[in-house]
């Protein structure tokens, strides 16, 4: 396990590397200075840019340089000390499935909410979640969607906010402004 | 009575009731702190009228404090840094049956430490006197030494901490140039000519990285118990009114300093009472005080934690640089210009902190049974319904759907670099600040055609320079120290230790 945290930092720190050498470049083509004495548009981000690139470079070194001990201590200070605020909760494979379905049932909301709406959207992702998640069988988690859906649309509605809406449902169940 | 005349009406008081009551529901969920939950319930700030969202933030921020009281006291999971040191004895205060005990004594504490911090906050107006003849060299050496202070919120690991922050000074960055009005880092994007929606990254960094954190990670414990009676005897009055008023000294005080982590002064309040106390071996096993001076030692923080705000534009923590956005989005300006510009929104705000405690001690100790009730929903339950609202919340920032792509697209970013040790609060703080930071810079170089000598021709900013390489050498040589000498023990490891003792 320890290899594979190491490891994952350090490719972490390489695609982080290639990105903000990427912006760094970008930083030049927007110019430093306008003329002699007028800072340009890519004066800061350059700055900002380099302080970046410097950073990201000592943690990559410090990934190779640091001893398989210190991080062994550290894999152990985070499973010995789960309930404390600064240490990290340990996913174990059920987690990862858990992470897995939400991310997926989330793609699935991004595609649809405009096109069926928030009442429908947000009722079949919260039935989703409720039922891949929290294991709550579906004819009970859909009528709980539902009306939690219908509460914090009404909501919204009473202080002016604009939902999408395509099959007029609002008006159907009476909530629109 | 400018701020109170324009706080107390009815409208205003429902919106701080509100706030008040979405900060502790908030609060409760296991893992949501104060940050997290004024930064999941932003979106409001963009829908209400200024005012009425200041008012409402500040109280959400209030609330969600006790919030995480009662899932510190009652579960022994803080909700945020500042509320371990309320776990050690407030949770063996539990097990004792005396769980309603803690809670009342944590509310009155927070209330008087709140109201005394607030008499502070009044005289902060003088503050703001000064600073209102800052020039723009003033304000950018300000700004570099407050982006310094965010040392302190690095954690231990230096480096990460100041990568998350570099790297939210360079998301503030992407939009149009505020000089050229050419955009820049917008890959061609025509939605990322307003720059990356501040909310949606605060939603997402915070609130959405830790509700995929808490759904991957093991069960959260609910609480079935029952709490006991809420009413306190004189007795335990007096125990705690010393660990009450030095509690609202300490945290006052670090309150003052931006990026003084919460969690030291709360460690500190716990500290010092377990030292001056005559039954020191109490401490750990449900002593009252160990309840009542971090609590109150918090909640007199959060209220000095505005001084900086509101007079110099300086956000000292996560929240505050999420509640600075908030002033952002509402065309407000904090800092000196503010007292005098909308001075009923700067004296707004101070007596609707006012406002929040008084509604919080009504709501918090009556109703404490109804916020545990939500800690009797199965956790996914609730976290389910949280994501529903903040994809809902992040579509009506701008009422389309890239909004909701930058919620998650953060949210995913958040979790990734959390799960490695990076943390947050630097960036949410360097998200707010960079705008300045750049802004008085470029303007400071301008106005002196170009001269980088010109940034040290100021006192007050040479004097915030050398407050930075002070601090920045303090932390290199703790480091080394810490290093050389491996006994030495971090925080964390210091306050494992107190717990570990605890459950034994």
């Amino acid at each position: 396990m320890k290899l594979i945290q190491v490891n994952g930092e350090r490719i972490l720190a390489v695609i982080m590397l290639l990105f903000t050498g990427n912006l760094l470049a970008s930083s030049i083509r927007y110019k430093f200075f306008i003329d002699e004495t007028t800072p340009g548009a890519g004066l800061f981000p350059g700055i900002i840019t380099s302080v970046l690139v410097f950073l990201i470079t000592l943690w990559l070194i410090s990934t190779f340089r640091a001893p398989t001990q210190i991080v062994e201590n550290e894999v152990k200070l985070d499973s010995e000390s789960s309930n404390l605020f600064e240490e990290m909760q340990i996913i174990d494979e059920d987690g990862k499935k858990r992470i897995k379905y939400v991310l997926a049932w989330s793609l699935a909301l991004f595609i649809l909410l405009e096109r069926v709406g928030v009442i429908l959207g947000i009722t079949l992702y919260v039935t989703g979640l409720l039922f891949s998640v929290s294991k709550i069988k579906i004819w009970k988690s859909f009528p709980i969607a539902l009306a939690i859906t219908i509460f914090f649309s009404w909501g919204a509605i009473k202080i002016g906010v604009q939902l999408p809406d395509p099959f007029n449902l609002f008006r159907l169940l009476r909530i629109d402004s | 009575m400018l701020g109170f005349g324009h706080i107390l009406t009815p409208s205003i008081i429902l919106y701080a009731v509100l706030g008040c009551a979405l900060g502790m529901i908030t609060g409760v969920l296991p893992g949501f702190g104060p940050a997290a939950a004024t930064g999941l319930l932003l979106p409001l700030a963009f829908v209400l009228e200024p005012t009425q969202s200041i008012v409402m933030l500040a109280s959400i921020y209030y609330g969600s404090m006790y919030g995480g009281t009662i899932t510190s006291v009652l579960l022994n999971v803080p909700g945020e840094a500042s509320s371990v040191a309320t776990c050690i004895d407030g949770y063996q205060m539990t097990k004792k049956g005396q769980a309603g005990k803690a809670l009342a004594i944590a509310a009155i504490g927070s209330f008087i430490g709140g109201t005394i911090a607030m008499i502070g906050l009044v005289f902060s107006s003088k503050l703001a006197d000064l600073a209102i003849s800052f020039t723009f060299l003033d304000m950018f050496g300000f700004s570099l030494l407050a982006l310094t202070l965010v040392v302190g919120l690095t954690g231990d690991s230096m480096i990460k901490g100041l990568i998350s922050a570099f790297l939210g000074l360079f998301i503030g960055m992407v939009g149009l140039d505020i000089y050229t009005g050419g955009p820049r880092f917008t890959m061609g994007l025509p939605e990322l000519t307003d720059g990356i929606s501040f909310i949606a990254v605060i939603m997402g960094i915070f609130g959405l990285s830790e509700i995929l954190e808490s759904i991957g990670g093991k069960k959260q414990p609910d609480f079935s118990g029952n709490i006991g009676s809420v009413l306190l005897k004189w007795r335990d009055f007096k125990d705690s009114f010393g660990a009450i008023m030095r509690g609202t000294g300490i945290g006052f005080f670090f309150g003052l300093v931006p990026g003084s982590p919460a969690a030291a002064c709360s460690f500190t309040s716990y500290t010092i009472e377990k030292r001056i106390s005559k039954t020191p071996e109490r401490f750990g096993k449900g002593a009252i005080q160990g309840v009542a001076g971090p609590e109150t030692a918090n909640n007199a923080l959060g209220i000095s934690n505005f001084i900086p705000l509101i007079t110099l534009g300086i956000p000292s923590s996560a929240t505050m640089a999420i509640l600075l956005g908030a002033f952002t989005i509402n065309g407000l300006t904090p800092g000196p210009t503010l007292f005098t510009n909308n001075p009923e929104i700067a004296w707004g705000l101070i007596a609707s902190l006012g406002l929040s405690n008084v509604i919080l001690l009504v709501m918090s100790l009556p109703l404490v049974r109804v916020w545990i009730s939500i800690l009797r929903i199965p956790t996914m339950t609730l976290y389910a319904i949280t994501l529903a609202f903040m994809t809902i919340g992040a579509y009506v920032i701008s009422g389309s759907m890239f909004t909701v792509l930058t919620l998650w697209v953060s949210g995913l970013i958040g979790f990734v670099l959390r799960r490695y040790k990076f943390p947050m609060a630097p960036a949410a703080l360097t998200l707010v600040l960079g705008a300045m930071l750049e802004k008085s810079f470029r303007t400071a170089l301008q106005i002196n055609y170009g001269d980088f000598g010109s940034l040290f021709s100021s006192t007050r900013a040479n004097v915030a320079y050398a407050l930075i390489v002070l601090i920045i050498g303090s932390k290199i040589v703790t480091a080394v120290r810490r290093k050389m000498n491996p006994k030495t023990q971090s925080s964390a490891q210091k306050s494992l230790n107190d717990t570990e003792e605890v459950r034994s």
